[in-house]
């Protein structure tokens, strides 16, 4: 009896791996074996195409602590994560509260449309961008016609910036209110008509019983956003490409000017570990605090 | 039991599936390619020598109209039976990657293996990377390469392409760059096209005298240049501050070997010429420049490749917009300018073998042999319009009706002789963003602050970025 009970565990651990092996394989495939060619190629100076590949060992990363480009990737890698993670939780959270709101036939489709941005490449809406701020763009012509305004969007700094955080903020939010949409949707009837009998309506009800109730979503939200902040690429690639003198550069486009451009491929695979350390380091004390919040609500 | 089948079904669905995901190390086009060392090599030969066919890779420009003029030579070629030691050469062209860049496709596919015998679409600077990583074949003493550079007659042409005193690159077209001016604005400021240092200081005269009359013909800034203050776009610098340099200063090389030969004065020089437009300098985008009814600015750095674009838009050459050579010191200095040109290179690569590489050369050999290469030239023309380097352009009948269909290209073709190249070293990026970084962006940014006519000092600026190109490019 005793055998058979063991042979079937066996068994169940053999299907168990099987079923697994598919994305074992494939993050073997995709994720470990570059990210150990990463650090491979970290320690060496190497273009990816010359016979010659020079050990350098840690000296790509001792390079990045004098490089004021990484310097300004990191920067502005906080930069970017402040405003959007709030914006976009903020634009999430609007979002989903309005479409709640909203008669059930006309919710779905609402929450399409304000998806749309999201499925949009973000080249097509660089471009658009790009059109809409040259200088003999309609807006431009109207600011400099009514309000003697002539502004040069992309060549300084701060403006530049927030036009790409808003660009990014615009199309992120209807995707992230999407979580947040389906966690008020999920908030069960009984807490709600507990809540009504309690007196709680409006800003004290979103306060004390939407937003604890939905603490996992914006959670999620959160670390979504967070990490978008450290992937920004395509925005000021097209509008700015880093500039002006580095204040929209980001990590991305540093790695891929020093992969590509300058042909350093040991270098920007150092790079990008540095990036990844960073990722991970904000996002573990992102979560511990969240954790917290979560705790204290019950979760 | 039927548990068991249905997982043994769903897993072997799913590692289909992956491998579906996969593919081989061939070239998806069809060519005879193999991915790793000289037994894939084997491999590859003996594959592409089946029916005594051997298949021919060829990278064309990663654009529509350039992938198709190729295609069409690979046709007539492959239609020709052109054998090479007893076997049938077939060539297939296939766009080269162009996300994220082409050179970062051809990085990619001479790292994986999967790179051509033969692409164009090659700079010098990026040819000098290529040679330095040992990726592209050394042609110079080929007899096949000295034909053709007889049969297009561009011995002078070639000597801009020399590395390290090796050939590398067949020359394929030529962008003379000039400046492109305004002929409205220019009739309104009553001055013909400047051409000396005296004639553009009278431009900026005229230009600060007839602002009224010129803003109501749309015309508000002089020089149209975004790229002065985008640091990112380091090959721009060729196009202003190299072209200028070598106008001003009765040219020379920006770097010799490993040394910087661009002098501190003649920098100094060119940078205080462009900080003389001051505020009357467009850094902003606008789109579209010079097909729209009113151009805003006086002049801009030309864009022969627009020139069909603009007859298109009803604008004539010599009416609306006429070219003019680069700015030059005194009546009678040679105007040097940029010639934008990029060529055919042969890759090095254990992958490709030596009959596909032989194939490549007897493909490029036909394109340019002295019975086809007029007619390659003059198709490219047609098709491309832009330049072929040639060395008859303006005497060959081939080209005679091209180049009197529109006379922008016989002004632009009276420029080619003095043109210079890119700088031809491996570190040409670091060198020309440090650069950028150290004295373009600044400087124009404080000259944009001042009135035209009063350029700021440049000289801690050319200083620091002579220091700044040093570091970058370990130049002496």
């Amino acid at each position: 009896m005793k055998k058979r009970s063991i042979t079937s565990e066996k068994r169940d651990n053999i299907l168990g791996w099987l079923f697994c092996s598919p994305y074992l394989i494939f993050s073997l495939v995709f994720f470990l074996i570059p990210l150990c060619w990463a650090f491979w190629l970290s320690a060496m100076d190497w273009n990816l195409m010359s016979p010659d590949k020079s050990f350098v060992g840690f000296n790509n990363f001792r390079q990045l602590f004098g490089d004021a480009k990484v310097k300004a990737a990191f920067v502005n890698s906080f930069r970017y994560l402040v405003p959007i993670m709030l914006l976009c939780f903020l634009g999430g959270l609007v979002i989903a509260l309005l479409v709640t709101q909203l008669p059930e036939k006309l919710k779905g489709i609402t929450a399409v449309l304000f998806f749309i941005p999201y499925l949009t490449s973000g080249v097509a809406t660089s471009v658009v961008v790009k059109y809409l701020f040259t200088y003999n763009s309609v807006l431009n012509v109207f600011l400099r016609d009514h309000f003697d305004l002539n502004i040069s969007w992309f060549k300084n700094g701060k403006i530049a910036f927030w036009v790409i955080t808003v660009l990014v903020v615009w199309k992120m939010s209807g995707y992230y209110a999407l979580f947040i949409l389906s966690a008020i949707e999920g908030v069960s009837e009984d807490v709600k008509e507990a809540a009504r009998l309690d007196g709680s309506v409006g800003l004290h009800y979103l306060w004390h019983v939407t937003i604890p109730m939905i603490m996992p979503a914006l959670t999620t939200v959160l670390v979504l956003a967070s990490g978008l902040a450290f992937g920004i690429y395509t925005e000021p690639y097209l509008l700015t490409g880093g500039g002006p003198q580095l204040a929209t550069t980001t990590w991305q486009l540093e790695i891929y000017y020093t992969s590509f451009t300058r042909f350093q491929s040991g270098y920007g695979a150092a790079m990008a570990i540095a990036n990844a350390v960073q990722i991970f380091v904000v996002l573990r004390i992102l979560n511990f605090v969240m954790d917290h919040f979560n705790r204290k609500f019950g979760w | 039991m039927k548990k068991r089948v249905i997982s043994m079904f769903m897993a072997a669905v799913l590692c289909a599936g992956l491998c579906a995901c996969g593919g081989t190390a061939q070239n998806s086009e069809g060519a005879a390619e193999s991915s790793q060392g000289q037994e894939s090599t084997d491999d590859a030969g003996s594959k592409s020598s089946s029916g005594e066919v051997v298949e021919v890779d060829f990278w064309s420009a990663p654009n529509v109209d350039q992938f198709n003029f190729w295609t069409g030579k690979a046709d007539q070629f492959n239609q020709a039976g052109i054998e090479v030691d007893g076997k049938k050469i077939e060539v297939k062209v296939q766009q080269m990657p162009e996300s994220p860049s082409s050179e970062a496709g051809i990085q990619n596919a001479i790292a994986t293996g999967t790179v051509p015998a033969a692409s164009e679409n090659i700079n010098v600077g990026f040819s000098a990377v290529l040679a330095d990583s040992e990726a592209i074949y050394d042609i110079q003493d080929e007899e096949w390469y000295k034909e053709i550079v007889k049969n297009r007659e561009i011995e002078s042409a070639v000597a801009g392409w020399e590395l390290g005193g090796k050939q590398y690159v067949i020359p394929e077209y030529i962008n003379p760059m000039s400046l492109e001016w305004n002929v409205k604005a220019l009739e309104v400021m009553g001055i013909d096209v400047p051409e000396t240092m005296d004639d553009f200081r009278e431009m900026l005269t005229a230009f600060t005298e007839h602002k009224a009359e010129l803003a109501e013909i749309g015309v508000t800034h002089t020089f149209y240049r975004p790229a002065l203050l985008r640091s990112d776009q380091w090959w721009e610098r060729w196009y202003d501050f190299q072209m200028f340099y070598q106008s001003l200063n009765g040219g020379g090389k920006w770097v010799d070997g490993n040394q910087l030969t661009f002098t501190q004065e003649g920098m100094e020089k060119t940078l205080e010429m462009i900080g003389m437009l001051g505020n009357t300098l467009m850094v902003d985008e606008i789109e579209p420049l010079w097909s729209a009814d009113e151009v805003p600015v006086v002049f801009s750095i030309s864009a022969p490749w627009e020139i069909q674009a603009l007859t298109e838009a009803g604008k004539v050459y010599g009416q609306d917009y006429v070219y003019g050579p680069c700015i030059v010191e005194k009546a009678g200095d040679t105007p040097y300018s940029f010639g934008d040109s990029k060529g055919i290179v042969f890759y090095k690569h254990s992958s490709i073998s030596e009959e596909e590489h032989n194939g490549a050369i007897a493909f490029v050999s036909w394109a340019y042999s002295e019975e086809n290469s007029a007619q390659t030239d003059l198709e490219f023309l047609e098709t491309m319009n832009m330049l072929p380097v040639r060395g008859d352009l303006q005497t060959n009948e081939a080209f005679a009706s091209k180049m009197t269909d529109n006379p922008a290209y016989v002004d632009l073709a009276k420029y080619i002789p003095n043109t210079l190249p890119a700088m031809a070293h491996a570190k040409m990026t670091e060198i020309q963003e440090a650069f950028t970084e150290a004295a373009m962006v600044p400087y124009i940014q404080e000259a944009m602050e001042c009135e035209p006519m009063n350029a700021p000092d440049a000289s801690a600026y050319v200083e620091a970025s002579i220091q700044a190109m040093k570091d970058a490019g370990s130049l002496e």
